[in-house]
């Protein structure tokens, strides 16, 4: 376990982590200011060049997003939205719980927390810890050279205990991932009165594919969008938020199958391509899912069922939410991209789009109204961290609103 | 369509052919009985045909069983509901049996056990369980299930353990002597066996003559460091001349047991057969090599239950039949762990509440 990890065994030693964080001289770090800044700069270009990180896409994403020139550019974004009369100053201090598995998410959670000026205690799970160890062995090393920043940040590693849970909930703010049993479960944790809990629920994503622009693809053309479709969906064994699990094709009824007997042609070699592979267990997994939705009269058909994929086309008109991730996808066929709408529902995060104008795009979105995702954005893009997630912003939630009168 | 069940003997030198063609059989009857099975194989095996050699024939992974109830009668047709309690998750299989089917089980596990004990005389049991698990009901545990079509083979029955579920000294000394000199016959869990009659016993009995019949996960046995002949020797230095047998079935696929022989191997019969699969590409496997143990079997009627792809490893260790039991010996290694795909959807609210 790195240093910068701090088993905590007791509510006593979650008290004293809590009076360490909190203390300290330096007391009064602004939005965007540049020890931060510099901080993660630096931390993104160690991971950069991380021999043991160079082919991990997630990392290098992550590095790229640290950047100051990044950070720039989300401040001014910050800057132009500013209210004269208002000051936005840090919320406090700040204890997050990032999801098990998507492990960049603990660092993107502390680092937008850390620009906008907070403090930071950071839980990590026993079950992650071994897969985000080389992470923060870097990230610790980094801070070595930044004391602020260090003094005001804490990773702490604990079982279940609740009582360390209420103790760290005395902070000014909790950003709670992991889905609705998560969030149930640690809003269940009482918090102070003045606490804000910033919660990640259940989500869903999907792709929406033109099946005529697909099928215009050529070979060369074809495999580059089929590494972006890989790219959106197989990190994170396909569980991620933004992952997508449906496929929709949007055309008429010929030109929808030409995509699907595409589809199952091109994705088996896509998958390879990108490395993914299962486990026996989750293989067995799959494949006794795809027997059950056949029994059911679920599946219409199974185009491809191998160990790293299951590709299924489904019956009616419903989206379905609970496929297992793993190389699992059902696919959809609706007739124009409007038609989608009234299948979506509230939990659907992002939409993975190909294939469509931007007014297209545009009068979606309006048809959808309330069931709109809150991400509508390229192929190849639906991992992208953005500061608006979920439909929260992020940077404004982190801070505090002061109003100056003068007069 | 009838399909019967092969003549006895099990364990004699069969025609494979006639096997393989009763299994494809099976495939069609439960194909025009029970929709949803006939549409996991359109699905799933939509090359499949009646001459297709055992390989190419399909499966149903276990875990379905465990989702759904598939059947191939009707509700009034139901005689009885097995349950199996999946070691590995909170699902139970519910597994419906007609008058037909259970009483193909019992014919099967008699022919059986009467085969390896070489006499068609019930002899006297001694049961490793409590009286209550050999209560019958209509819907009953596979440990009960196991208990009560054991029972059969044997007369004057004797239960090891009392209703509190301790070991019953006065039971087992009096079953001891009463039975001096003579065959006897016994059935446990492997676990129970090893936990009431050896760990937790202090006594000793002369059970010379017996024949041990035991079954069930050796899991638990593993993480307590006890191999096969570990067990056998334990029971034999304790108990006297002992023949013990270990055998390997499940709520799924009652009656058609594999049971150990005399080379320590677990054997197929002219009732059920297995097949070695690769963990992921699901192929078949030479001998020797370790892999997914697919069970066939050609009692079930009532249920789609005759070709299973468990979750349980094992590899074939010869296809000679130095063994009187002969057919294919093979060893049961282990279950596909239990790795859960991580992503967003944390656990810690399942382990908080």
């Amino acid at each position: 376990m790195p240093d910068l990890v701090q088993e905590l065994n007791s509510g006593t030693e979650a008290e004293q982590v809590l009076e360490e964080v909190s203390s300290g001289s330096w007391q009064h770090l602004a939005p965007f200011n540049s020890s931060v800044v510099a901080a993660l700069d630096n931390v993104a270009r160690v991971l950069r060049h991380a021999p043991q990180f160079k082919t991990n896409g997630a990392i290098q994403a992550l590095a790229f997003w640290l950047r100051a020139s990044r950070m720039k550019e989300l401040q001014t974004d910050w800057e132009r939205s500013a209210n004269q009369n208002v000051v936005r100053v840090p919320r406090g201090l700040v204890f997050h719980i990032p999801p098990t598995n998507v492990d960049t998410m603990a660092i993107y959670s502390w680092a937008i927390s850390a620009v906008m000026g907070n403090r930071n205690i950071v839980r990590v799970s026993r079950s992650s810890l071994d897969a985000l160890t080389p992470l923060l062995e870097l990230v610790e090393q980094t801070l070595e050279l930044h004391h602020e920043v260090q003094s005001l940040t804490r990773f702490v590693v604990y079982g279940h205990e609740s009582e360390i849970t209420e103790v760290l909930s005395r902070a000014d703010a909790r950003v709670i991932w992991g889905g609705d049993a998560s969030v149930h479960a640690i809003r269940s944790i009482q918090s102070s009165a003045r606490c804000l809990d910033i919660s990640f629920v259940d989500r869903y994503s999907l792709s929406a594919i033109d099946a005529k622009t697909m099928n215009t693809l050529g070979p060369g053309e074809a495999d580059e969008f089929m590494r972006k479709l890989m790219n959106d969906a197989l990190w994170f064994d396909q569980l991620g938020c933004a992952s997508p699990r449906s496929i929709v094709l949007v055309g008429d009824a010929e030109e929808s199958k030409r995509a699907i007997d595409r589809l199952g042609t091109l994705m088996p070699q896509a998958i390879s391509n990108f490395g993914y592979e299962v486990s026996p267990t989750t293989a067995m997994m799959k494949l006794t899912d795809v027997a059950y939705r056949s029994a059911i009269g679920q599946a219409a058909s199974i185009e491809v069922q191998i160990p790293a994929l299951s590709l299924i086309k489904i019956q009616g008109t419903e989206l379905l939410r609970d496929t297992p991730g793993g190389g699992f996808f059902t696919i959809h066929s609706v007739d124009t991209l409007a038609d989608l709408a009234p299948m979506l529902k509230r939990t659907d995060q992002t939409l993975g789009h190909f294939g469509f104008s931007r007014q297209t795009l545009l009068d979606f979105v309006a048809e959808a109204g309330t069931r709109s995702p809150d991400r509508i954005v390229p192929v190849g893009s639906a991992l992208d961290f953005d500061t608006i997630w979920d439909g929260s912003d992020l940077l404004s939630l982190l801070t505090r609103a002061v109003r100056v009168r003068s007069h | 369509m009838s399909i019967p069940l092969p003549e006895p003997p099990y364990f004699a030198p069969r025609d494979s052919e006639q096997f393989r063609s009763k299994l494809a059989h099976l495939t069609e009857f439960h194909r025009s009985r029970c929709q949803e099975y006939n549409r996991i194989i359109d699905g799933l095996f939509p090359f499949n045909d009646l001459s297709g050699q055992i390989e190419d024939q399909p499966y149903v992974p276990i875990g379905l069983f465990r989702m759904m109830d598939l059947h191939s009668i009707s509700d009034e047709e139901t005689f009885r509901i097995i349950k199996s309690s999946g070691t590995t998750s909170s699902k139970t299989s519910a597994i419906r049996l007609d008058k037909g089917t259970s009483r193909r089980q019992s014919v099967s596990l008699q022919g059986l056990i009467k085969e390896v004990l070489q006499t068609q005389d019930r002899l006297p049991m001694l049961v490793v369980d409590c009286p209550q698990t050999a209560r019958q009901s209509s819907d009953y545990s596979a440990r009960s299930a196991g208990v009560i079509g054991l029972m059969m083979m044997g007369r004057d029955h004797s239960f090891a353990l009392s209703q509190s579920g301790d070991p019953d000294i006065e039971s087992l000394s009096d079953f001891s002597s009463k039975t001096k000199g003579q065959r006897k016959l016994a059935f446990g869990f492997t676990f129970m066996v090893w936990q009431h009659l050896v760990r937790d016993l202090d006594y000793r009995f002369d059970f010379s003559g017996m024949t041990l019949f035991h079954s069930g996960g050796w899991k638990k046995m593993e993480s307590e460091g006890v191999t096969n002949e570990a067990f056998k020797a334990e029971l034999r230095s304790r108990f006297g001349d002992i023949d013990v047998r270990n055998f390997y079935g499940m709520a799924e696929q009652v009656g058609s047991i594999f049971i150990e022989g005399e080379d320590g191997y677990l054997h197929t019969s002219a009732l059920s057969s297995i097949l070695i699969r690769d963990p992921l590409t699901l192929e078949p496997v030479p001998d020797g090599t370790p892999g997914l143990i697919q069970v066939m079997s050609l009692i079930p009627l009532s249920y789609p239950g005759h070709s299973i792809l468990t979750e349980d490893l094992g590899v074939i260790e010869h296809r000679q039949s130095y063994d009187r039991l002969g057919g294919i010996a093979f060893r049961v290694l282990g279950r596909l762990p239990r790795a859960q795909l991580r992503g967003c959807s944390d656990t810690y609210g399942v382990q908080v509440a």
